[in-house]
């Protein structure tokens, strides 16, 4: 964070007051903290029998041992005695995670939720900006305002069936944001990552609404790729001060960033692969303050997203 | 004159009709590519019509509120209402002359508008009117489409002027009557002016 860009809150700015809220959790997470270490033994104990039944099931089922029950019973037992065990270890950290991120989205401001089912996803669904799935799972939900701007985001896993018999592959995974955009969008504006001639003829043949925008920077026609059902207002919306935002935050979040305009709203998918908000693992202790440290910066990053394309200025350029 | 052998002569037979036909398709494709840069040159100015018309509309209210407030400024007013009547006059898409100067007399439109806008800030009754609050912000609004209108424009007429002026699109265009197009140029005095940049480094 920071990158030495003065223009850029630091982390540790936005860590005022932290300390305060740091101490004011620590007691609850001091009794989570011995809880976890009894369920780490207990869990971890559970998880271990668990095992050995499965173990002794196996030795069942191939006839190198003989206690009387048949070799289902233990595999059942087992199973379920394993995944009792993990979800014993891994409970603490999940209740410890929400709770920081709970109170350190609150100390910027903002709100956070574990289930993000009530984000609109149907506004990215309508922009198509995002890939075709068949299941999806949405976490996190942060929203409040941003330098005076509102922002809503979630972390998305979109994961698309390939035949009966195969494991779902995951076509999307991280941040959706919608925030609010200063011009209003009439029409439908898509910014897509280029994907060369032949990618974007494809593409120009597979959408009948939107037609390629060619904008006058060589550096975002490089990077982006623009179709829009107007082609005036896809212009009046990228002017060259958004276009170089938008190549900062390019440059800044790492992925592939599908961006659109809907209304005053504008929508932001980056699928960079990556959890946004991990919980803790299961045996790192909760009483560690750097635990803090982790959802504040992806925190101040979201923060950013909304700084570095200066959402909050009313300004026509 | 000694006769081609036979094997040469039946070659000849079929390699210059093809390559008549290779380069009269060659052709048709520059000629179809012409065209349809030029129907999207049309197409954007068009568009730049538009957002002039949003321009139009805007303008008497404006001169409305100002004559109220603005007895010294009666020459601009004036001015900005012959503009106007220019501007709105018809002119023919296909003759570059005569887009050329129905983008100039916009030109001198928006100059002399902001002019008037720039004066407002003079007259403290006027600005504190609440119309001319909301007429300002529509004309900030409308400025910015007319500017992405500009650059949708600027853009096809680069397009074709490029297609029409390089050899061997300069002949096929010279034949099939595709002319280039005036660009839609920023004429403002300000950004044209030298940045005194040791003042600025003050």
């Amino acid at each position: 964070m920071g990158d030495g860009d003065p223009a850029r809150p630091a982390v540790a700015d936005r860590m005022a007051g932290l300390d305060d809220q740091w101490r004011a959790l620590a007691p609850e997470l001091g009794r989570i903290e011995r809880w976890r270490l009894l369920l780490v033994g207990i869990g971890g104990l559970l998880a271990v029998l668990g095992v050995g039944l499965l173990v002794w099931g196996l030795g069942e089922f191939v006839g190198a041992v003989r206690s009387g029950f048949p070799w289902a019973a233990y595999v059942v037992v087992g199973s379920l005695t394993t995944s009792l065990g993990r979800t014993m270890l891994g409970s603490p950290a999940r209740r410890a995670g929400k709770l920081i991120r709970r109170r350190v989205a609150g100390c910027l401001g903002l709100s956070y939720q574990r289930d993000a089912r009530r984000f609109p996803i149907d506004s990215f669904e309508r922009n198509d900006l995002l890939p075709g799935h068949s299941t999806r799972r949405l976490d996190d939900l942060v929203f409040g305002e941003v330098s005076g701007v509102p922002l809503i985001f979630c972390d998305a896993t979109l994961l698309q069936a390939r035949g009966r018999n195969r494991k779902p592959s995951q076509v999307f995974r991280g941040p959706l944001v919608i925030s609010r955009f200063p011009k209003r969008a009439r029409g439908r504006t898509l910014v897509v990552p280029d994907g060369g001639a032949i990618g974007n003829f494809f593409r120009g043949l597979q959408d009948e609404h939107r037609r390629r925008v060619a904008l006058e920077s060589p550096e975002f026609e490089r990077v982006f790729a623009v179709y829009s059902t107007d082609q005036v207002e896809a212009r009046y919306l990228l002017t060259p001060t958004v276009m170089e935002r938008l190549l900062a935050l390019r440059r800044r979040f790492p992925g592939r960033m599908t961006v659109a305009f809907d209304g005053h709203e504008f929508l932001l998918a980056l699928d960079d692969r990556r959890d946004w908000f991990p919980d803790p693992g299961p045996f790192r202790r909760l009483t560690d303050p750097t635990l803090v440290r982790e959802p504040l910066e992806e925190l101040a990053r979201l923060a950013e997203i909304v700084e570095i394309l200066r959402l909050n200025l009313d300004s026509r350029a | 004159m000694a006769a081609l052998p036979t094997g040469v002569s039946v070659s000849l037979i079929w390699i210059v009709p093809a390559v008549a036909a290779a380069a009269l398709l060659f052709a048709y494709g520059w000629y179809v590519s012409l065209i349809i840069r030029r129907n999207r040159a049309r197409e954007a100015l068009s568009s730049v019509d538009v957002q002039l018309r949003k321009r139009f509309d805007l303008i008497p209210n404006v001169l409305k509120l100002a004559q109220r407030y603005m007895d010294h400024e009666r020459g601009l007013l004036a001015e900005i209402t012959s503009l106007r009547n220019r501007v709105q006059e018809p002119y023919r898409r296909q003759d570059p002359a005569e887009v050329a100067a129905h983008l100039e007399a916009s030109r001198a439109l928006e100059a002399g508008l902001g002019r008037l806008f720039a004066l407002a800030e003079n007259y403290p009754d006027l600005k504190a009117e609440a119309a001319i609050v909301r007429a300002q912000a529509t004309y900030e609004e409308v400025e910015g489409h007319i500017s992405a209108a500009r650059r949708f424009y600027n853009s096809a007429v680069g397009d074709l002027n490029n297609a029409v002026e390089i050899f061997p699109g300069s002949v096929i265009a010279d034949w099939a009557g595709v002319r280039a197009m005036p660009f839609y140029e920023l004429d403002d005095p300000v950004v044209r002016q030298p940045v005194a940049v040791d003042h600025a480094m003050r």
